[in-house]
């Protein structure tokens, strides 16, 4: 099992490097390059410019950049914005935990919805259940998550005056536990009801292939209770397609993020993206991509451990 | 191609089948798409939505990007049957030209996703080796990248023309159509027809052309009909976020920003654009469901040991 990890992760490293390189060869190849915002200041001068491009090393060849920018990086020193000349490190140290906070909450409640329907419908097919569900799961799958988002606001805060539209917290309250659940639920309901629905259908389609093996008519046949035969011996062997599925589709967790954290005003790593990209603050930009970038790699490895702990034939495949 | 292959062996099949001409593929694959009664109502949705933003001109007077301060946020009413929006524009009209845009772009990106898609697996699935490795590792590389972030930022980079914003979000869907067609093109190879076809002394282009990629091709239908329901949503999504196409012109993303500021004073405003693209979704989904049903290789048909892939 070490030996996979430790196989998995020396092949990480590489993608996580041909990533930053590209994104920095994409941002150095942009229209104007780095120094164009300061196109259209008056009291920038040619010289002021030509110092710059010396000073941010950007008249070094591109390999030599992007070697000075990675050992940087790994040094901890990513930069200062552009923008609000803030150091990048710590722009993102602040907004990185508001993220993971929200994608976390939003994955256990996306996996506490699918599990339990995906398991009910599937035990209990064809019946009414079933087909509520199953209408049901399609019909999120194909819901905008912007739209919901702004229905849910219109909804529950503008109309109800129930949740708060937006924030993490009640500006200038004291820190309460309930106030920031208050603000989780909306933000959390939006992002996991697509993936709650996609992950139903899978983990369905998974569970009806197991349900009908018959080592699992065995199970039944010597006694077992139906909660013994899934929890002992159908969940785990049909969350392997569901696994799948899920690290393929981890990368776009963040882009759900995103969009959730545009929509409700939530302090974090997505919306601060949107926010450089809109003012192209190149490192900014940079530090972003590279943490999303290994954030997902270390999701997929996880990924990995947890495919490997469910079916033991990959640990020593 | 397949047709030929399997009209050359005349299978015992049950007489009753003897007295009609074999049925081709697509004639059979229709008919069993009928069958499937969410995927018409889906294709009959969706179409009637497409050709209504076609026919936008002669379905409702109104200019869609004529302000009129006189008239705005108006909710629903017999002469504005969807309201009217901040500028006194009539939604309902805004929201077929929206069509148009919004599936125009849906549809044209995933052919370029499908075209690139299938060149890709095509290629690393009859070639293999060295080729194989070298694509599949862009493919992975691609799969890493999270999706929205690049698009936006490739939208900041290169501006946001539909032309470009098609180019983008084509350019980011291709990678599951080409593990498709080279996962089909692997079990393909080895066939007997394709045997057969080397031993004539047909080329490799024509191999690949003419004999795999319509045995190919179901998955890949399948897969594509599904990514335009995506690509509508990658187009909304980033229109949403003020990246995709730019207003005046109207798309049902970017409508849904707008809205944004009206949500207390005119809900409709965001309830029909983002209600248009639900139902357009839903509808290419069960098309994309229907498809799949049809195109399912456990057909009862005794195409046996043909290896089509469904």
């Amino acid at each position: 099992m070490t030996r996979y990890l430790v196989r998995r992760l020396l092949q990480a490293i590489p993608l996580l490097l041909g990533i930053t390189l590209v994104i920095f060869l994409v941002l150095r190849a942009t229209p104007g390059g780095p120094l164009s915002l300061y196109d259209a200041d008056p009291n920038v001068t040619a010289e002021d410019l030509v110092r710059l491009r010396h000073q941010l090393g950007l008249d070094q060849p591109v390999p030599v950049q992007y070697v000075r920018w990675l050992w940087a990086f790994l040094h901890g020193d990513w930069g200062w914005s552009i923008v609000t000349k803030r150091p990048v490190l710590q722009m993102v140290a602040e907004r990185l935990p508001n993220t993971l906070v929200l994608m976390g909450i939003a994955f256990v409640a996306t996996l506490a919805l699918a599990i339990p329907a995906a398991v009910l419908s599937a035990t209990r097919q064809y019946s009414l259940f079933d087909h509520v569900a199953t209408t049901l799961a399609f019909a999120g799958h194909s819901l905008p998550a912007f739209w919901i988002g702004l229905l849910l606001i219109a909804l529950f805060s503008v109309k109800l005056h129930w949740l708060p539209a937006g924030g993490m917290a009640t500006l200038g309250a004291p820190f309460s536990v309930l106030d920031r659940l208050r603000h989780l639920i909306l933000p959390v309901l939006t992002l996991s009801l697509y993936d709650a629905a996609h992950y139903t259908r899978y983990l369905r389609a998974g569970l009806l292939d197991v349900l009908h093996q018959e080592y699992v008519r065995t199970a039944y046949a010597k006694g077992l209770s139906e909660r013994a035969v899934i929890q002992g011996h159908v969940l785990k062997n049909a969350a392997i397609p569901l696994v799948t599925v899920i690290m393929l589709d981890l990368p776009q967790l963040f882009s759900g993020a995103l969009i959730t954290e545009t929509i409700f005003a939530w302090p974090g790593m997505g919306r601060l993206f949107w926010e450089a990209a809109g003012r192209v603050d190149y490192p900014v930009l940079m530090g972003l991509f590279t943490v999303a970038s290994a954030l997902v790699i270390l999701f997929n490895l996880l990924g990995d451990v947890v495919y490997a702990w469910l079916d033991p034939r990959i640990r020593y495949g | 191609m397949a047709r030929t292959a399997i009209a050359a062996r005349r299978l015992p099949v049950a007489a009753t089948r003897a007295a009609r001409p074999a049925e081709g593929l697509w004639r059979l694959t229709w008919r069993r798409f009928c069958a499937h009664r969410l995927g018409l109502a889906g294709l009959a949705v969706v179409g009637s939505i497409a050709l209504a933003s076609l026919l936008a001109p002669w379905i409702t007077p109104y200019d869609p990007n004529k302000t009129n301060l006189d008239a705005m946020l108006q909710g629903p009413s017999a002469a504005h049957p969807f309201g009217t929006d901040e500028l006194g524009r009539d939604l309902f009209t805004r929201v077929l030209y929206g069509g148009r845009v919004s599936l125009a772009v849906g549809v044209l990106s995933v052919a370029l996703a499908v075209t690139i898609g299938t060149s890709a697996g095509a290629l690393a699935g009859y070639y293999g080796g060295r080729l194989d490795n070298v694509l599949m590792r862009v493919v992975d590389f691609m799969i890493s990248l999270p999706s929205l972030f690049v698009l936006i930022l490739l939208a900041t980079l290169y501006g946001t023309k539909p032309a470009t914003i098609v180019l983008v979000i084509g350019g980011l869907r291709w990678m599951g159509t080409a593990r498709l067609v080279r996962a089909s093109f692997l079990s393909l190879r080895e066939q007997e027809f394709v045997q057969a076809a080397r031993c004539l002394g047909a080329s490799s282009g024509r191999i690949i052309v003419r004999h795999l990629l319509p045995n190919a091709l179901g998955p890949v239908i399948v897969a594509a009909s599904l990514g335009v329901a995506g690509a509508i949503l990658a187009e909304s999504s980033l229109s949403f976020l003020g990246l995709g196409i730019q207003p005046p012109m109207a798309s049902w993303g970017n409508m849904l920003r707008n809205a944004q500021d009206q949500l207390l004073r005119a809900p409709w405003t965001a309830f029909f654009p983002g209600l248009m693209i639900f139902v357009s979704v839903l509808s290419i989904n069960y098309v994309g469901d229907g498809l799949r049903d049809a195109l399912d290789a456990r057909r009862p048909l005794s195409r046996s040991g043909a290896g089509e892939t469904g």
